[in-house]
């Protein structure tokens, strides 16, 4: 009767097949797993910044990030579909298409309830059943696949067996997947820290009142941070659309642990989140070596609420005064 | 001597307009299942029991201020207890594999019952399980989030993360809970010689929603109640008055727990299985989701909300596949507009007794709603009109990219 | 010495910033001291510190003798010290009966919310304290309806009904018309019969109406302490005092 899609984590995916790819010895198989890790590490880190910025500076509890992250995916498939365009050259249209609609969204919903936290929550949820309604109907519940660029597919091997076989590798498309990761960290970085409109932003987030009274449009950088936050999202579901197939509900795979990064790493500085997602990551990687997958995803998801428990703002955050 | 105090509209008797009406709709719903097949009564059974989960929810969100996701993870909790006890009494003959071991742990590979599942063979150790297991899990993590500085949000993230890895958790250890199926193809329920399906069960779902309603709603009223209103609304200033907070929320929190796990444990007689769909986070959303659209603090708002959502689901699942969509867009119109629910649309003069609430946005009626709207459309206006100024720069900072 | 509150060499630090840096002071019997100082110079800190709300650095509170440093808020309610914040800190959502009910001694475990029943004794107690704020023809009015004055009264209705040993107030006076003041300066002299009173306030001239010893706080550290007029000719606290607010002396 009722429809519930179960929740799971890409993690799982992605961390059986690492285990397949496996290499000859044991030690190869460890080290491969950590190189796993690492490709890991680039999808949390990418899936997490948007949220770091909505989240983190604009403290908007966005359940409805995943579905961002999906909107990105569909804007690749389309631009694909129509255009036959290179995957890479979406990635902007992706940013674009998910800013827009995230605007939008701030504009109808986001800008009514701020300063109430958990109506917030409650309306993002809201969003995220409309949005993946309005796509289901839009795009159908069919999966949809995206070509990888062929410039980017193969593996890159780090250590070769003996006998010339790879032993350890890394596929480039992780490579690039981090690639983007860390240059979308420092692009933000740069946008939040060097110019005169980050430094607007940090003013809204630190006091937004006294930020009206010194003249800063308050409203207008809300929606801007946003947008913004939104259209990274957006850039995270161009990029892993090609990992795995698009639709409508594939959103939901990523909220969960996006939210886990920007926790771990706190929101204080941007730097949490690539922490987080590293701890995150690499212990995932690590827990599954040696245990298994399920096992890993439970281990560290308790270790996530005992973190909240002793330290809510997170691991890289300087206590303020009480 | 001073003066008196006349009157006190707060602990007063229960009024009798209450309990006529509420006399009146119990009989309704009693008489309910003659008219309707077994399909609607089945269907109303199981309605009921996700308005007995949206109370337990209510008690701990609406009056005390904490919102879970987690209340799916009770509720699933029972109906495992519950689900063990009917598998295990499946007669041999019925058993695909005519053994004593139910058939997924047959087919993975285990030879003899789990010590932990084994006792749940007897009918009172299940349904002491039932209420016990969720309980117990729910004061342990109480008794860790509620006893430290994290608060709000902080503790819903925690819930989805419980949620999450339950959910997990129960998929993989597919020996021992059956995995994505869950526990399938169980025994009927009897209690006494009889067999409980149908119109008993129904009946007997009934007077447990009834009990747990009017269980709730004196709780509600009591000093309790005042002090988890005071709770939501300040939980520092309270401690000032030497209440401890924490042991007041750990106590609503498992109490919640142990009734949304008596309702899952009798959701599994009913619904012939359970699975690790509702342990997971999209269930304890919809559970969010009817005390939102029902009316945060009204204890009866969530059972209308599961009833109505339900049967208007059951009819339109007919003609659309996008049902979901109607939810999301009724749940941010009640966000937005009716932050009191469903149950806040009725006007006051109708109201029968109405519990004092902690929320700041009481007085809502039609023209609350409307002006609801207008402050929602009048700043887009403002903004269209600024958006001509501004968008020089706007656009600067999409370049800037 | 048979002080009701006595506070040792009280450190309070906020990351590094230290709020206090060792207050020491004693409150007697039924005595009403009065706490000032410019802004900043730790006086809400203290209160916080004593009631559990800030963790104390090093030093010590002792509570008729017994150590309450760093014991919970609601342990330290318990035994008998009120508080009363800054801004009004009272429940806007319930009404005026309700907020007092909530205040009553006794009473703050679990079952017994439970199962309490409003008794006679409770109601007279609850129109006591009422008719002491004078607001017992508002009892059953949410306390939202209220303006800022009197809901500072329900404030300080809701530590009367604590019936604490000793009462704190943080600026019981703050956004009260004159006539108001005066009245609340009237309403503690009153408590001050049965009650230990300890308040903070910037207005002198309410100062003068009720105080017996005053004590002058300046960043973080006891400055001087004394009658009105030995803490008005201090030469320190004048020397503190000229250019930002001057105390006045007239009248």
């Amino acid at each position: 009767m009722l429809d519930f899609s179960l929740f799971q984590s890409h993690l799982f995916y992605l961390a059986q097949e690492a285990a397949s790819d496996g290499g000859s010895g044991n030690f190869y198989a460890a080290l491969n797993q950590l190189v796993n890790g690492i490709g890991i590490v680039g999808i949390l880190l990418l899936t997490g910044l948007g949220l770091a910025i909505t989240f983190g500076v604009m403290r908007i509890i966005n359940l409805a990030h995943g579905e961002f992250i999906m909107l990105g995916a569909y804007v690749t498939v389309l631009m694909q579909e129509a255009f036959n365009l290179d995957l890479v050259l979406t990635i902007p249209f992706a940013f674009l298409g998910a800013a827009l609609i995230g605007a939008l969204t701030e504009v109808t919903v986001i800008r009514r309830l701020y300063g109430r936290p958990l109506e917030t929550l409650l309306a993002t949820w809201g969003l995220s059943i409309v949005i993946q309604g309005i796509v289901k109907i839009l795009f159908t519940a069919q999966l949809k696949y995206v070509r990888a660029p062929s410039y980017i597919s193969g593996n890159l091997t780090l250590i070769s067996s003996t006998e010339g076989n790879p032993a350890v590798a890394i596929s480039y498309y992780r490579l690039f997947i981090i690639a983007i990761a860390l240059l979308l960290l420092a692009l933000t970085t740069y946008l939040l820290y060097k110019t005169p409109l980050g430094r607007q932003v940090r003013a809204v987030a630190q006091n937004r009142e006294m930020s009206k009274c010194l003249g800063v449009n308050t409203s207008m950088v809300d929606l801007l941070t946003f947008s913004y936050g939104c259209g990274l999202a957006g850039v995270a579901g161009a990029v892993l659309s090609a990992l795995k197939s698009v639709s409508p509900p594939m959103g939901q795979d990523y909220l969960v642990d996006a939210w886990m990064v920007v926790v771990t790493g706190g929101v204080d500085k941007l730097v949490g989140t690539l922490a987080g997602a590293f701890i995150i990551g690499e212990s995932n990687a690590a827990i599954a070596f040696f245990l298994n997958d399920p096992a890993a995803r439970v281990i560290v998801l308790a270790a996530v609420i005992v973190l909240i428990r002793y330290r809510p703002e997170g691991l890289f955050t300087v206590q303020k005064r009480a | 001597m001073t003066q008196v105090l006349e009157g006190n509209p707060q602990q007063s008797k229960l009024p009798l307009k209450l309990i006529i009406t509420g006399g009146i709709v119990f009989v309704l719903f009693l008489i309910l299942p003659f008219f309707l097949g077994r399909f609607q009564t089945a269907l109303m059974s199981k309605l009921l029991l996700f308005g007995v989960l949206g109370i337990s929810l209510d008690l701990v969100w609406g009056f005390t201020g904490i919102l879970s996701f987690a209340h799916g993870v009770f509720f699933t909790l029972g109906g495992y207890a519950m689900a063990y006890y009917l598998k295990l009494n499946l007669s041999t003959d019925r058993n695909t594999y005519g053994v004593e071991l139910p058939d997924f742990m047959v087919w993975n590979g285990l030879t003899e019952l789990p010590w932990f599942v084994a006792p749940l063979k007897s009918l009172p150790i299940a349904l002491i399980a039932m209420i016990v297991v969720p309980s117990l899990f729910a004061y342990i993590i109480g008794w860790f989030i509620f006893r430290s500085k994290v608060s709000g949000v902080y503790i819903t993230i925690i819930t989805l993360a419980i949620s999450s890895a339950l959910t997990t958790f129960f998929v993989s250890q597919q020996a021992y809970t059956g995995g994505t199926n869950g526990i399938t193809d169980i025994a009927t329920l009897e209690i006494f010689g009889l067999e409980l399906t149908d119109i008993n069960l129904y009946i007997v779902i009934l007077c447990f929603a009834t009990a747990v309603l009017i269980g709730s709603y004196q709780l509600t009223r009591s000093n309790l109640g005042l002090i988890l209103r005071s709770i939501n609304e300040n939980e520092q200033r309270i401690s000032f008055l030497g209440y401890d907070v924490a042991s007041f929320k750990i106590f609503i929190w498992t109490l919640s727990a142990a009734i949304a796990g008596v309702a899952g444990g009798l959701f599994v007689p009913l619904n012939k299985f359970i699975s690790p769909v509702y342990l997971a986070v999209a269930f304890g959303t919809q559970v969010v989701i009817w005390v939102a659209i029902g009316g945060r603090g009204t204890l009866v708002g969530p059972v209308v909300a599961a009833i109505l959502l339900g049967q208007v689901q059951n009819y339109a699942e007919r003609v659309t596949q996008d049902w979901q969509l109607v939810v999301g867009v009724l749940l941010l119109v009640v966000v937005l507009f009716i932050p009191d629910g469903l149950m806040g649309l009725i006007p006051k003069r109708f109201s029968l007794s109405s519990i004092p609430k902690a929320m700041a946005t009481s007085s809502s009626s039609s023209g609350h709603i409307q002006a609801r709207l207008l402050d929602w459309l009048t700043p887009s206006k403002a903004w269209v009109s600024r958006l001509g100024n501004r968008i020089g720069r706007g656009k600067g900072r999409d370049r800037s990219r | 010495m048979d002080s009701v509150l006595s506070i040792k060499d009280l450190k309070v630090v906020f990351s590094g910033f230290q709020a206090l840096k060792g207050v020491t002071l004693d409150v007697g019997d039924r005595e009403i001291v009065t706490i000032i100082g410019p802004n900043g110079a730790g006086k809400s800190t203290l209160l916080d510190a004593i009631v559990g709300k800030s963790p104390v650095a090093a030093g010590h509170v002792y509570y008729h003798g017994r150590e309450i440093t760093n014991r919970s808020p609601h342990e330290i309610a318990r035994m008998g010290l009120g508080r009363k914040f800054q801004n009004p800190n009272v429940y806007n959502g319930l009404t005026i009966f309700e907020n007092i009910l909530l205040a009553l001694k006794g009473e703050h475990g679990i079952f017994s919310s439970l199962t309490s029943k409003l008794t006679r004794a409770k109601k007279d107690k609850i129109a006591w304290v009422l008719d002491r704020i004078g607001l017992l023809d508002k009892a059953y009015m949410k306390v939202s309806s209220l303006s800022h004055g009197q809901k500072q009264w329900v404030e300080i209705g809701m530590v009367i009904a604590q019936d604490p040993s000793i009462i704190l107030l943080d600026e019981p006076t703050a956004g009260m018309t004159s006539d108001e003041t005066h009245l609340t300066g009237e309403i503690i002299k009153i408590i001050s019969q049965d009650h230990s009173v300890v308040v903070i306030e910037h207005d002198m001239e309410f100062v003068k109406q009720i105080a017996q010893r005053i004590i002058v706080l300046h960043q973080g550290e006891k400055l001087a302490e004394g009658t009105v007029s030995e803490v008005q000719n201090n030469p320190k606290v004048i020397e503190v005092y000229l250019g930002r607010e001057r105390i006045d002396v007239a009248a």
